[in-house]
């Protein structure tokens, strides 16, 4: 095949005669040329692959020096060494960071994560009785208020019962003032009759002045026996 | 400090996964030292993070408490069909729902030979299990996949499995 | 049926003179194509199928719960918060131990090493997406009862039933907690070594996970050794069956291994950087 020839035919551009590398290799005149020397020289890579699409495939560095300022990053020279090893020509070093880089991210790990696991468990231990603790006290408080209930309802008991007791016995002494209203009258009367109504008065004032009476005399009985207690 | 910290958190650019956040290679004097250690005793726990490349061939045990069974059959039995395992050793027996859950399939794949035949015996076996009762399949024949009505996934599965396949 | 024999012959007759069904005059079913061009002109050009009017013919579909400026119906009572912060919640894809006693059969994982999500995902047959608030996984109790393989498993979540199944076999169980980031190089490890990095360490616990890590019941990694002894033995007895001696044993070392807290991989220190290439690891020089 006429490399030449073909050149003319297909008026491949100069620039992109560098990706052919059969293109760039001289050529010998076709008489000097035998038979083997022309097939060497024939390329017969057809991917049209770049060099360093090539070289990925083979499995070493894509590029021999930097064709880009990403190439010149750590990142990128690191991921070379991750990927290519000792053959990258990178060295190892860069992988670990600088050294003030490295001493600025332990200071910045010493405020985002300042405890070691003992203190993490410290401190775990101390929240964990702090909430035990308050549930205690809360706990205890309850028991202690437990232990006053029994005589806060006898309490309450005994208030309700003196409560109807007491409405018991204004009702029966109401209702015996009725009665003896009318066996004073000795017929029946209308409870609403002027006379009834009059009477009922009077025995109420009658059965309060009694009842005053019977309050003094207790009263006197008891500074009586106080007197009686002082003299003696 | 504190405040120091939250400060570069607003003024720094984001350390973002970026070859812009990346700084460039310094001279080695500002790196710390390293030493590389070849064939370092710790590497048999690098090879244990390294995946498999392929499925792995199960081995022989004597039991297997999971219900799983490697295949026993080898295709020249005399029911004229064979059942193959997926690539990863499992009967391939599957569940497809369609019309929202509202109809299931169980489908039948890989099937080679008489799949006319299978196709008879596992019919006979879901109908075993439904009562009596009918019960309406498809044969892909060029595929080798026989599609059956209803969830009957477990029950095939276990025959097929009981059948060696 | 005279007529039916006829039309077939008819058709049989009518087949010899048609031409051979080959390639080349094979075309497509009817319908089974669609056209890919949009008609331009006046007639073809009207719709294009995306009706008249209205969000359809702006494609413009509104957002889910959107009705066109009601107040949506997801928004028109008071919320219940159990969903609350939900995502921000810590997910833990679920594994049975019946998937692992598969995983086991089949040989995909190596029940003699000890096994945790690197293993997991190496099986190829789990993932985990740590970008999708994923942060382990945790084993469940579905087939525990078919359960017989003797393992030391690191999870991220384990019940009660399941600690005493593994127990019971003879096997170690270990409740762990990885960070994000720790996650998404145990997710795949071969690929995150092409990075060139050192191997970073694993951040501790954040305050609410840190209270099960370090409870002796959970099998956390933070709790007490001799706690986690004591509480192998108390649940030996609550389930009833007699806990297997592992100093006795005879794979005594597997079942012992266990990380550092601050350890990302078996065997290998953080601060490490591991070259997969050269099958080198490269180690600060110690002054």
């Amino acid at each position: 095949m006429n490399i030449n020839k073909l050149t003319v035919a297909t008026r491949i551009p100069i620039g992109c005669t560098k990706y052919f590398s059969s293109i760039a290799q001289t050529e010998l005149p076709a008489s000097f040329v035998s038979e083997d020397e022309e097939y060497k020289s024939v390329s017969r890579d057809k991917s049209g692959l770049r060099q360093q699409h090539k070289n990925v495939l083979l499995e070493t560095t894509p590029y021999n020096e930097a064709h880009s300022w990403i190439h010149l990053t750590e990142k990128y020279q690191r991921s070379l060494y991750g990927r290519y090893g000792g053959k990258s020509n990178v060295n190892p070093q860069i992988c670990f960071g600088t050294i003030t880089d490295r001493s600025e991210t332990q200071k910045r790990q010493s405020i985002t994560q300042p405890e070691t696991v003992q203190q993490l468990l410290e401190k775990l231990r101390v929240s964990k009785a702090e909430k035990q603790a308050a549930i205690q006290e809360r706990e205890n408080g309850i028991q202690k208020k437990l232990e006053k209930l029994e005589q806060w309802k006898a309490d309450l008991n005994a208030k309700v019962e003196k409560r109807r007791a007491d409405a018991a016995a204004a009702i029966e002494r109401k209702e015996r003032l009725i009665e003896e209203v009318r066996r004073h009258f000795g017929f029946k009367v209308d409870a609403r009759d002027e006379r009834f109504k009059e009477m009922l008065e009077q025995k109420e004032k009658e059965d309060k002045r009694k009842q005053k009476e019977a309050k003094r005399k207790v009263k006197e009985d008891k500074m009586m026996a106080k007197l009686v207690k002082q003299s003696s | 400090m504190l405040r120091h910290f939250v400060r570069s958190l607003h003024t720094q650019p984001a350390r973002l996964s970026s070859f812009r956040s990346s700084q460039p290679v310094q001279p080695l004097e500002a790196y710390p030292e390293v030493e590389v250690v070849h064939n370092p005793p710790e590497w048999k726990y690098v090879e244990r993070l390294l995946p498999p490349s392929t499925v792995p061939e199960p081995v022989a045990k004597p039991t297997y408490p999971s219900g799983w069974q490697p295949q026993r059959a080898n295709g020249d039995n005399s029911s004229g069909y064979f059942v193959a395992r997926t690539k990863n050793h499992m009967v391939p027996v599957y569940l497809h729902t369609r019309f929202r859950g509202q109809r299931r399939l169980t489908v039948v794949r890989r099937v080679q030979g008489d799949i006319w035949a299978l196709e008879r015996d596992l019919r006979s076996i879901v109908e075993q299990a439904r009562n009596g009762k009918l019960c309406a399949t498809r044969v892909n024949e060029l595929s080798g996949q026989i599609y059956i009505h209803g969830d009957y996934v477990d029950l095939l599965r276990e025959h097929l499995k009981s059948k060696g396949f | 049926m005279a007529h039916l024999r006829e039309s077939s012959e008819k058709a049989l007759k009518l087949l010899r003179t048609l031409p051979r069904v080959q390639i080349g005059n094979l075309r497509p079913n009817p319908n089974s194509k669609q056209n890919d061009k949009r008609g331009r002109a006046q007639h073809g050009g009207d719709k294009h199928g995306a009706g008249n009017k209205g969000s359809g013919q702006r494609q413009n579909f509104m957002r889910l719960g959107y009705e066109t400026g009601n107040q949506p119906f997801y928004l028109r009572f008071p919320y219940e918060p159990y969903y609350k912060g939900h995502h921000m919640r810590r997910q833990y894809p679920p594994i049975s131990m019946l998937q692992l006693q598969v995983l086991i059969d089949t040989d995909r994982i190596d029940a003699s090493q000890p096994i945790d999500i690197a293993t997991l995902c190496n099986s190829g047959l789990l993932s985990l997406k740590p970008a999708e608030m994923q942060y382990g996984f945790q084993l469940t109790d579905d087939g525990l009862d078919n359960f017989k393989a003797k393992i030391n498993i690191e999870v991220q979540h384990a019940s009660e039933a399941v600690i005493a199944a593994v127990e019971r076999n003879g096997g170690v169980i270990r409740t762990a907690y990885y960070d994000p980031r720790s996650l998404h190089i145990l997710a795949n490890p071969k690929k995150w070594f092409a990075k060139g990095i050192p191997i970073p360490q694993r951040m501790l616990p954040p305050q609410d996970a840190a209270e099960y890590y370090t409870d002796a019941k959970n099998r956390g990694y933070l709790a007490n050794p001799e706690e986690i002894s004591k509480d192998r033995l108390v649940l030996a007895q609550k389930y009833g069956y007699v806990l297997p001696r592992i100093e006795d044993d005879a794979d005594y070392e597997m079942l012992t291994a266990a990380k550092n807290a601050r350890q990302l991989f078996h065997g290998l220190e953080p601060g490490w950087l591991i070259n997969l290439v050269d099958k080198t690891i490269v180690k600060l020089k110690t002054t």
